[in-house]
């Protein structure tokens, strides 16, 4: 369990990472940086009142997960969460009526692919290289 | 050693070259996905639909330069 400051430290790591990328990318969205102790992710990102409220997310980070990322490892991790955002509304169509083990399997076989080759193509352009994780 | 500095970021043709392309990619094999029900020009049909409200929900989501 990471102790407060190292909380601290890694808050403070994702927001200015988050920071430089919609910077870089121009991109215009509300996100506001919680430390999460689930299990699974080192990060994920979550609509705050979607869809009364499209631009406000929130981004989970996982301190003890992200603790050994470098700075570019930690840009890339925010570019694959901010483009799940991004393409929100095609996961809330896509995933309207399917059963919860027919939207798990559509966001493992489809979304996160399909996240992945963007997060390489945007990675690219934003940071000059990707160090494909 | 001077740092390296990166050339702005196009948004505009990030999404039209870079990031349009995978996304129909990805919103097509979704409809395929969802059933064998539908018939390839409906697929379509859908396929352009959903990236129209996507690039329009990225005239938000982006800050565009001004011209």
């Amino acid at each position: 369990m990471p102790s407060a400051a190292q909380i601290a430290r890694e808050r403070e790591r994702v927001r200015r990472a988050l920071a430089y990328v919609q910077r870089r990318l121009g991109i215009a969205l509300d996100v506001r940086v919680e430390h999460e102790t689930r299990d699974g992710n080192e990060m994920a990102i979550y609509p705050r009142d979607w869809p009364r409220e499209p631009r406000a997310f929130t981004l989970d980070f996982n301190a003890s997960f992200i603790v050994d990322l470098s700075t570019q490892e930690l840009r890339e991790n925010v570019i694959h969460e901010l483009l799940h955002a991004l393409t929100w509304p095609l996961r809330e169509f896509a995933m309207k009526g399917l059963s919860e083990r027919a939207a798990d399997e559509w966001a493992d076989r489809i979304e996160e692919p399909v996240i992945r080759e963007l997060t390489r193509i945007v990675a690219t352009h934003a940071l000059g290289r990707w160090s494909q994780r | 050693m001077r740092k390296r500095s990166l050339p702005p970021v196009d948004t505009y043709r990030l999404i039209s070259d870079g990031i349009e392309a995978p996304l129909r990619y990805g919103i097509r094999r979704a409809f395929k996905h969802s059933g064998p029900s539908l018939a390839d020009e409906e697929i379509e049909r859908l396929v352009q639909a959903q990236a129209d409200a996507l690039m329009s929900w990225f005239c938000e989501a982006f800050r565009f330069p001004g011209p």
